[in-house]
């Protein structure tokens, strides 16, 4: 007789499938897009995208200034961008650390809310997304919610060597990660969410389009590369 | 009846192993830092920003640490109010939080120099290496995109730069300048997406150590 053979919906088997069905959607691998971290914030696709951000480097003039002129750089593109600072409670802190112990400029975090189910109840936990919930370009795997929070950090023992320009490129990058934009590789197509000096320091046609790409709606960027 | 306790048993089992699995899975929470810095076009150029180049055998990693940010002085900038946009200056509807992040996560490497390529490592010689990211004290874990924490027991040829102020080292351009040697010999680079990746995956070490040299 075959394990199987006597399953009956009556006898639960819909909630063996069930268990069956969470555990394969958990295990199951997604490709990430190449251009998207996968997830967004919540958006309600025909208004502006609000998001608060409180800018913590006062004490470091260069890199107050840089985030500040991040921000405006995304504000400046055909998208729903519209990051604005607030003294209190954000949902993006933008600060610095000194670390001299790394050669990275900028590091981003993301957090969601992610629920995680067994078969006698369910739980909800707040928690720095982890990279294999990064599936899909327009949400995050099973079980997660929109983004909740994120950071940016600028780090000055590297970029205290770097230009202003330089600065706001690296603080326009982190802007575009928790926004939701991944790193572009495509050669011979300009954006900002690519590594490294760049000729520019400003989100190009191709991260206008992604971005709206994602968050659909408001404004359309054309196909750029 | 006897089909029925059979099947009780069997799906008693697999809800057992679900909610294991289900837990590992959940609860094994592996965060990741997405970064910006400099990048490299060749191994002469990440010769040029390295302090030391060597293959060296991963022999330990002590407990992860966070390198704290500095302190808060928040400034508040006037909004902007250019084109159509700034007609409508909405609140976000995402809820504000209080972050409560206190730094950066770090994980100090002790490694054994096997081959030391260039600068002033002598083989057989023992050196920290620092990695962003790490492991909480609940076990969370963090790696860096494209820069995964290094494995204990692997060898890695590295490009190394060292930090003046706790002479500890660090790998030049994160992931970029890790290279895992395989068993055969051959080379991964741990940046599967940098110029150099596409240069080196699959050749011998050597083909690695040997440019590292050459370089002026």
């Amino acid at each position: 007789m075959s394990l199987f053979s006597g399953i009956r919906p009556r006898r639960g088997g819909l909630g063996l499938v069930g268990v069956l069905l969470i555990v394969a959607t958990a295990i199951t691998p997604m490709a990430a897009s190449a251009h998207y971290l996968g997830g967004s914030w919540w958006y309600n696709a025909t208004f502006l995208l609000p998001l608060s951000y409180q800018n913590q480097a006062g004490g470091y003039p260069a890199y107050s200034s840089a985030i500040v002129q991040g921000a405006s750089n995304w504000y400046s593109t055909p998208t729903p961008s519209d990051l604005y600072s607030t003294a209190g409670s954000a949902n993006i802190i933008a600060n610095t650390v000194w670390d001299t112990s790394s050669s990275y400029w900028g590091v981003t975090h993301l957090y969601a809310n992610q629920q995680v189910c067994f078969f006698f109840g369910c739980w909800t936990f707040n928690s720095e997304i982890p990279y294999g919930a990064y599936t899909s370009p327009t949400s995050l795997g099973a079980g997660w919610s929109n983004y909740t929070s994120g950071s940016i950090t600028l780090n000055r023992a590297t970029l205290d060597y770097e230009s202003d320009f330089t600065r706001i490129k690296v603080a326009t990058h982190e802007l575009g990660h928790v926004q939701g934009l991944g790193h572009a590789y495509t050669p011979n197509c300009t954006s900002v969410m690519q590594q490294g000096y760049l000729s520019f320091n400003r989100p190009q046609a191709h991260d206008s389009y992604d971005f709206d790409q994602l968050y659909p709606g408001y404004w359309s960027a054309p196909y750029a590369c | 009846m006897r089909n029925f306790k059979l099947f009780s048993l069997a799906g008693v089992a697999v809800l057992a192993v679900s909610a294991i699995l289900t837990g590992n899975i959940s609860l094994r929470s592996e965060a990741v830092y997405m970064t910006d810095g400099p990048t490299f076009n060749d191994i002469a150029d990440l010769t040029k920003a390295s302090h030391a180049v060597a293959q060296v055998k991963i022999v330990s990693a002590a407990k992860s640490y966070r390198v704290p940010f500095d302190k808060a002085q928040v400034v508040v900038s006037p909004r902007n109010t250019d084109g159509a946009k700034g007609k409508e200056q909405p609140q976000s509807s995402v809820p504000a939080v209080d972050f409560k992040q206190q730094g950066l996560l770090h994980t100090d490497f002790t490694v054994e120099v096997v081959d030391a390529v260039r600068g002033s490592l002598k083989n057989g010689q023992r050196i920290v290496v620092t990695q962003l990211g790490g492991t909480e004290d609940n076990g969370a874990l963090t790696n860096t995109e494209h820069d995964t924490l290094m494995k204990v027991g692997a060898q890695e040829v590295l490009f190394l730069r060292q930090d003046a102020q706790s002479g500890k080292f660090f790998t030049t351009g994160g992931g970029q300048g890790r290279f895992t040697v395989a068993a055969n010999g051959t080379v991964t680079p741990v940046d599967q997406h940098s110029q150099l990746a596409r240069l080196v995956t699959g050749k011998p070490a050597s083909f690695v150590t040997g440019a590292a040299k050459a370089a002026p």
